[in-house]
């Protein structure tokens, strides 16, 4: 009987079952990077003329929007989001010191993406530059004082 | 006229829209006490009774001033208060010259329809078939048409997206405006000062975490900006009237988000 309980209740399996970091549900991803404007229409619009990113939605309240940007989608909330989830922020502007972090756009010809965004209203902070990894940078603040990267893939 | 018992309340979005910024009601089917929590903010009120039928009746008027006190209100089964909360910066077209001296006031009866004279002829066209929440947001909106309105709008954002959280030297930066221009126009429009309505809402941030994310008093006193815990209890005992430790049950709670 005691060899009959222990098979159907193996502690170590139970153990197994519950942390089994190969099941992919219990895995964390990184799914959303939202950022708290004052103005999410006119972050969605820049978005899309500096950067060309592609809007996926604008929920109808204007206080929530996603854009096209793959499995790990950049969103825009306004900032009264925050505060219905009970949350205090430092507000984004353009003429605030810029929050310490930022997202980083990447595609091949930074140059070319670079001269854009600036063209289109983006602050130029620092121009494309070859970095010692192999790597082409550059940096922009967009309309809301957001830091923004733009850079290439880091070459082999 | 079919108000749910209990208490609701509607936020009004989005904000170029709000001359209030909520509609909310409570009707009550028990006797109790409710503490009445302070959001800084101005109320037009209707108080009734209602029957089996749910029908108001003896609907008397009352308008409120920025609200800074906890208000305790006893009740019995049938009695009913719908209101509109006005948005901060309407406190004046509200009140007018009488703003200065409105802080936590309670006008009733005639002296509310004396200062909101729309009010008489709301009472008189209510039947016991009306919607008192629909005759409430009938009456013709506060319009406020003061050239720094937008001022005080976006420093009514400001305090919100912070909780509080800002001083007025940043207020005054994040405007482009002097420090005394900004305490100035928003106590003449509110009627409250910058400071005393930053602390409101810090005070319902940092009551609303308490019950909420179960954080120990002292992280909730960081989290919220308090200095230490001792600046965090003076702020519950001035808003709330009771310690953070021990915060009654029967609270209502304005909902706050109104930028």
């Amino acid at each position: 009987m005691g060899q009959f309980m222990s098979d159907l209740f193996n502690p170590n399996e139970v153990l197994c079952a519950n942390f089994d970091l190969s099941n992919k549900d219990e895995i964390m991803k990184f799914g959303y990077t939202i950022i708290y404007v004052e103005n999410v229409l006119e972050t969605v619009a820049f978005y899309e003329k500096a950067f060309g990113l592609p809007r996926r939605f604008i929920h109808e309240s204007n206080l929530y929007a996603e854009m096209e940007t793959g499995d790990t989608a950049l969103t825009f909330a306004g900032e009264e989001a925050a505060e219905m989830s009970n949350l205090a922020i430092t507000p984004n502007r353009k003429d605030k010191l810029s929050a310490g972090w930022e997202i980083c756009l990447v595609c091949e010809d930074v140059h070319k993406a670079y001269a854009h965004a600036v063209e289109n209203g983006a602050l130029p902070l620092s121009p494309p530059e070859e970095k010692p990894w192999n790597q082409t940078v550059s940096y922009v603040k967009d309309l809301n004082g957001c830091l923004v990267e733009i850079a290439s893939p880091v070459r082999k | 006229m079919h108000l749910p018992l209990g208490y609701t309340e509607q936020l009004v979005t989005p904000k170029s829209r709000r001359h209030t910024a909520a509609h909310w009601s409570f009707i009550a089917d028990h006797v109790g006490t409710s503490i009445v929590l302070p959001d800084g903010c101005c109320d037009v009120i209707l108080r009734f009774t209602v029957d089996e039928h749910h029908a108001p009746a003896s609907i008397s008027p009352i308008i409120t001033g920025p609200a800074t006190s906890p208000f305790s209100i006893d009740y019995a089964p049938g009695d009913g208060w719908a209101g509109l909360r006005i948005y901060p910066a309407n406190a004046r077209t509200l009140w007018g010259d009488q703003l200065s001296n409105a802080q936590d006031q309670i006008l009733t009866g005639d002296d509310a329809v004396s200062q909101l004279p729309n009010l008489a002829a709301l009472i008189n066209t209510i039947t016991p078939q009306t919607n008192i929440h629909d005759a409430l947001l009938a009456l013709p909106p506060l319009q406020n048409i003061d050239n720094d309105r937008h001022l005080v709008h976006q420093l009514i954002d400001l305090i919100h997206i912070s909780g509080g959280q800002i001083s007025i030297n940043q207020l005054a930066t994040s405007t482009s405006h002097s420090t005394r221009h900004i305490l100035r126009t928003f106590r003449n429009m509110v009627g409250l000062s910058v400071k005393l309505y930053a602390r409101i809402i810090q005070f319902h941030r940092a009551l609303n975490l308490l019950q909420n994310a179960n954080l120990s008093n002292a992280d909730v006193a960081f989290e919220c900006g308090y200095a230490d815990q001792a600046h965090m209890i003076r702020a519950f005992k001035k808003f709330g009237g009771f310690s953070p430790s021990r915060i009654p049950s029967n609270l209502s709670l304005p909902g706050l988000p109104v930028i």
